[in-house]
């Protein structure tokens, strides 16, 4: 790839300035000519921390860096987009010029409508320009909105782009007819849960929970409002038609994939760990380790259609009609009695205190309605969350993996070698997993620090002693409810407190809600306060003006 | 004219004929899949509805909340539906679907009421000692039971709502087992489901703090107690039972049914066409569970034999509770293999060839054994619910419990029934983390002999207490408790306020045929909350008994027999703290709420099965 960067760059300032193989030290090269990346960036936002940073910054796809010793030419840009994921991993090639990789561009905005933070334009901008257009491969690790609402609202900036590949995970595949009907399906679903939910007159906090996660599976609704005009569908279709002469590549755990050209030349090589096979409807039913409130999405699905009607009509009655004398049949003042106030069981209901317990009662039923409409809602996330492509890079000795946002029945698969879920996870690890876990450089960790996403055994064996990796987690703060996952009301914690302190405590930790960004002369402040690591055995952190770089 | 009796009244019938079906519309009319129960008899209102006015009684209502609909009730005293012994069995029909839920529901009822000897209250709103009188919002006094209540593969019972809901959904497309892709299918039709559900709600009525999820077994608890009561009911389907025993040899326990001798080959081939073979008496909710795409039942009774492992690692309610189920069942089919084997030896000894298809008069006996001892420990599990501490049960409890109550009622146990309920406990480890030995006597409760004697508890009679004698009961027990002496023996903490959430007189017939006297009393204590701990709750369970009520000349005849105690202080309170808090922490609730919080939502529990 490096020899067929330069014409397209937007920049020619430095294209030539590429140290190629000069490998300085502690010293590192100064990038005199600085720019900033994207528009509507103040320049004096720049700390003093990075100012004395390589060039983390713009640059054309032929600018690259020096490595630090012990780094062997690998950044990973964790972009501060909100509540969502979009990394750009780059890869030095011989002549010190970046190869790149997008993994997913996407950001949403949440139940608590605050995971948004409209960062990701910028993002975006910053990308094209540090990527000169020139983009190896794209990666879309599974169809929420959190991970490819980028490419839709973006979608003018990455249709322009050089592209050499797209991975998608296997469900996605037109080829694939279960996948494809089942993915189908679930859009059908999700559309008619968020109908659902749109369209009860009072929406109670469930109620909007459910919504959110529903608007998540379908992406920001067009004027139509139909499914095609979802916002997903639109990232889906440019990651799968808008790149011309391009298919992507569909994958499984196992399958090996077609690495583009200007990664394999370098010396890129890529795993494919997962999702499981299509066939493995078990594990991927299999969405959580705990919790487990049913895994059986059929019901959830029969639901969808909307009400069916059970029985004839004429067994339809309206109880506030009044019947003809001597007829017997409808609910009388009895029937409601237990809602009727103040409790006198002795007294006769009269037919106004009647009415009222019936209209409460009605009220009350409908109420506890959404929590089991929230359960498929749930079952719903998690199956997609499980589509995730799970890559592992491995480029001169360091191996980074992205997970997406997979849960329990994904990992299990090629942790424990399994086709049978196990909610307890309690399978011996399998020799290769372990060597992969043992051997980690960079773990991007799985759905945006939830505690669904990381099983606890990952976490223990990549933590050996003595072994300090790099961990990336995207995320925001107060987006999803933090407590009790046994109450739908409070949905997951997002993410999970005790995962990250135990991440922090075994590796060079960085959240991408640490970092105060400035947008269009409008800070935005951190949502955590925590010191970024720096350098690390082998690696360091630099905050960036809306990004942490990972140098490997 | 002569008057030719005093009235000219007919006398108030005793029970009511309502057909039902036995398991659900997926057996169709094969092996008696339709039975008759007999419920007592009530007033009834469309609905139906009970009129009598007495508290705790069921209501059908059949609103559809997804359609906002409500649906024809059924009026049960309607002279031809009278003649007809109720609607007959049908899908198609609302009116039989809320007979169903009526007639199951009643009858679930009554088991409870037989086995332990009074009637069944539903749950109560939290009071304090000191609570003004009257009934609270909260209190459940007609338990509603709504037929049709949405469009969702789920039942559960939901005390806010104060009722049961029972939805209906379309069967898989792809997968529907022996349903019609896209059927209807109607979880109020499953006589398992209403059991299950009806069950639920009996519990939380006795026992309210039991869905207060403070440690693994008590959610899994409620889910094998309902489980137990539903299977146990199958062992009074004659029909299908002498079906099952011919079939399986006279060993129930054999989850799949031979077609014909060839046992071995039948049970190979079970996963493939033998399918419709499985038995049903030891599967719940074959309908709803095929129809979601589980080709089992929703929870077969027999599984895996589980080791102590499992037990620990196994939290889910359900898998949890199916332990349980597994080793209450197991003791079943030792008694009734015990039991069977004496007609086995008659039948071979008289020249009857080895196992095969059985002879109807041997199948009739062995059918007789089976009810007789599913009747049993059906009434032994629900006496034992008198017999738990009033929070934190654990699996270990209910066996404690399950000898102790067996002990007060049947004291020589001849069969040796109390071993094998030990022994099928042992087997799967389920050990009670209080009892010093593994053996029959350190299993039950201590006996407290005649040590602790009680004042002024009236007797009441067998349809209960009167209000006064309630009044009298409640100031009886608290002047106890409140004594330094009492606290002490009783564990719990001088320092907080105690409530007392029930207590019960229970008046039981022994085997022995004489009038067993029994007060039940829950005592409960609740330490709230800090910003750092979790709430919890303590108290104990007092067993008050005499030795005879006729004695007027017996000074001190009434006593506290047993004391069945979860305390909140000392080595035994720091313990459970502990264990609370890291089951607590575990499932990710936050600490600093209220102890009420810690309910299981079996909307949830339920959901997506």
């Amino acid at each position: 790839m490096a020899s067929k960067t330069q014409r397209t760059a937007k920049r020619t300032k430095k294209p030539t300035k590429a140290p190629a193989t000069k490998r300085r030290t502690q010293q590192r090269e100064p990038p005199a000519p600085k720019r900033m990346p994207a528009r509507g960036t103040a320049p004096s936002s720049r700390t003093p921390a990075s100012a004395s940073s390589p060039s983390s910054g713009g640059g054309g796809a032929g600018t690259g860096w020096t490595p630090d010793i012990g780094e062997v030419g690998i950044r990973v840009r964790m972009y501060r987009v909100g509540f969502g994921d979009f990394f750009l991993i780059s890869f030095l090639d011989a002549a010190g010029k970046p190869v790149h990789v997008i993994v997913d561009c996407g950001v949403f905005k949440g139940t608590k409508q605050t995971g948004d933070i409209h960062s990701i334009e910028a993002a975006v901008a910053n990308m094209a320009e540090t990527t000169g257009g020139r983009v190896a491969l794209i990666i879309m690790t599974h169809r929420h909105a959190d991970h490819i609402a980028g490419f839709a609202r973006c979608a003018d900036t990455f249709k322009k782009l050089a592209v050499g590949g797209v991975w998608m995970p296997i469900w996605e595949s037109e080829y694939e007819p279960t996948a494809l009907k089942f993915q189908a399906e679930l859009t059908r679903t999700a559309f008619g849960l968020r109908q659902h939910f749109s369209s009860l007159a009072r929406a109670s906090e469930e109620q909007n929970t459910a919504r959110k996660y529903m608007e998540n599976a379908t992406g920001e609704l067009g004027a139509t409002g139909t499914a095609a005009a979802g916002s997903n569908a639109v990232a889906l279709n440019l990651l799968k038609h808008g790149f011309t002469g391009l298919n992507p590549g569909y994958y499984k755990g196992g399958d090996n994939p077609q690495l583009p050209k200007a990664l394999d030349g370098i010396g890129v090589s890529a795993q494919i760990l997962g999702p499981p096979p299509v066939a493995d409807m078990d594990l991927m039913k299999l969405m959580d380790l705990q919790k487990n409130v049913g895994q059986y999405l059929t019901g959830a699905v029969g639901t969808s259609a909307g009400p069916f009607e059970p029985f004839d009509s004429v067994w339809e009655i309206d109880p506030t009609k009044v019947l003809a004398k001597g007829q017997r049949e409808t609910y009388t003042g009895v029937s409601f009695r237990e809602w009727v106030y103040p409790r006198k069981s002795w007294q006769p209901v009269k037919p106004a205190q009647a009415h009222r317990a019936r209209t409460n009662v009605e009220e009350l039923l409908l109420q506890s309605q959404p929590i089991a409409a929230l359960v498929a809602a749930k079952q719903l996330n998690s199956f997609l969350n499980n589509q995730s492509l799970v890559v592992l890079f491995s480029f001169k000795g360091k191996n980074l993996l992205f997970v997406g946002d997979s849960q329990a029945g994904n990992w299990e698969h090629w942790l424990f070698k399994t086709d049978t879920p196990d909610k307890m996870a309690k399978g011996v690890l399998d020799a290769t997993a372990q060597q992969i876990l043992t051997n980690l450089h960079f773990y991007k960790v799985g759905h945006h620090g939830s505690g669904n996403a990381t099983p606890k055994v990952v976490v223990e064996t990549m933590g050996k002693p003595g072994h300090k990796f790099a961990a990336m987690c995207s995320t925001q703060k107060d987006v999803y409810g933090t407590e009790d996952p046994e109450d739908p009301t409070k949905g997951t914690e997002v993410p999970r407190i005790p995962l990250l302190q135990k991440l922090a405590s075994e590796s060079a930790f960085v959240r991408s809600d640490q970092i105060p960004i400035t947008l269009n002369g409008k800070v935005i402040p951190a949502k955590v306060s925590e010191t970024l690591p720096g350098a690390f055995p082998g690696g360091r952190f630099v905050k960036g003006d809306f990004w942490v770089d990972c140098f490997l | 004219m002569v008057n030719i009796s005093s009235s000219s009244k007919y006398p108030t019938p005793v029970r009511r004929p309502l057909r039902v079906f036995a398991f659900d519309p997926s057996r169709g009319r094969l092996l008696g899949n339709e039975m008759q129960i007999e419920v007592r008899f009530r007033p009834l209102a469309p609905g139906p509805i009970d009129t009598s006015g007495a508290h705790d009684q069921i209501a059908i209502v059949d609103y559809d909340i997804s359609r906002k609909k409500y649906y024809h009730p059924v009026n049960l005293d309607d002279p031809f539906v009278l003649l007809s012994n109720g609607i007959a069995p049908s899908e198609s029909d609302p009116r039989f679907h809320q007979q169903m839920v009526y007639a199951v529901a009643s009858d679930t009822i009554e088991q409870f009421e037989s086995a332990l000897g009074r009637r069944i209250h539903w749950r109560r709103a939290e009071r304090q000692l000191d609570a003004k009188k009257g009934w609270l919002p909260d209190d459940i006094l007609t338990l509603t039971l709504y037929p049709h209540a949405m469009q969702q593969a789920n039942a559960f019972y939901s005390p806010e709502a104060h009722g049961i809901l029972f939805g209906y959904f379309q069967a898989g497309r792809d997968d529907p087992g022996r349903n019609i892709p896209g059927q209807t299918v109607f979880t109020c039709l499953s006589h398992d489901i209403i059991v299950h559900e009806m069950t639920h709600a009996i519990l939380d009525g006795l026992r309210s703090h039991f869905m207060e999820q403070t440690n693994p077994d008590v959610a899994a608890f409620h889910e094998a107690f309902a489980d137990l009561a539903a299977l146990f009911r199958h062992f009074t389907h004659r029909e299908v039972l002498v079906d099952a025993i011919q079939r399986s040899g006279g060993r129930l326990y054999s989850p799949a049914l031979k077609g014909n001798a060839l046992a071995d080959q039948a049970a190979q081939s079970w996963l493939g066409a033998g399918e419709q073979d499985r038995n049903p008496l030891i599967e719940l909710a074959g309908q709803f569970g095929e129809a979601t795409g589980m080709h089992k039942g929703l929870r077969s009774a027999i599984g895996q034999p589980k080791t102590m492992k499992d037990l620990q690692e196994t939290t889910e309610c359900h898998e949890r509770g199916s332990i349980l189920v597994a080793a209450v069942f197991d003791a079943f089919f030792t008694v009734y293999l015990q039991r069977a084997t004496k007609h086995f030896r008659i039948y071979q000894s008289a020249g009857g060839g080895d196992r095969g298809d059985l002879p109807a008069p041997l199948a009739d006996a062995l059918c007789h054994e089976a009810t007789r001892t599913a009747l049993e420990f059906f009434r032994s599990c629900a006496r034992a619910l008198d017999y738990l501490p009033p929070v934190d049960v654990t699996f270990g409890d209910f066996l404690r419990a399950v000898m102790t109550a067996h002990r007060d009622f049947d004291p020589s146990d001849d069969e040796g029934i109390r071993d094998t309920w030990m022994e099928s406990f042992r087997r799967r480890e389920i050990l009670p983390d209080d009892a010093p030995f593994f053996s029959e006597d350190a299993l039950c409760w201590p006996d407290q002999g005649e040590n602790h004697p009680i004042k002024g508890l009236p007797f009441g009679g067998p349809s209960g207490l009167v209000y006064a004698e309630r009044q009298q009961t409640a100031e009886g027990l608290a002047a106890y408790i409140n004594k330094p002496a009492s606290k002490r023996f009783l564990k719990l903490d001088p320092r907080r306020d105690y409530r007392i959430p029930s207590f019960h007189p229970l008046y039981r017939m022994d085997r022995s045929g004489s009038v067993r006297w029994d007060l039940v009393v829950e005592v409960v204590q609740t330490a709230p909350a800090t910003a750092s701990t979790y709430p919890m709750r303590g108290g104990a369970t007092m067993i008050v008994s005499t030795n005879g009520t006729g004695d007027g000349g017996s000074k001190e005849a009434v006593f506290v027999r047993y004391v069945i105690a979860k305390p909140l202080t000392g080595p035994e309170g720091q313990q459970r703290a502990k264990r609370q808090a890291e089951h607590l922490e575990d499932r990710g609730i936050k600490r600093g709420g209220n102890a009420s919080e810690l309910r299981v939502n079996f909307a949830l529990v339920h959901g997506g099965e």
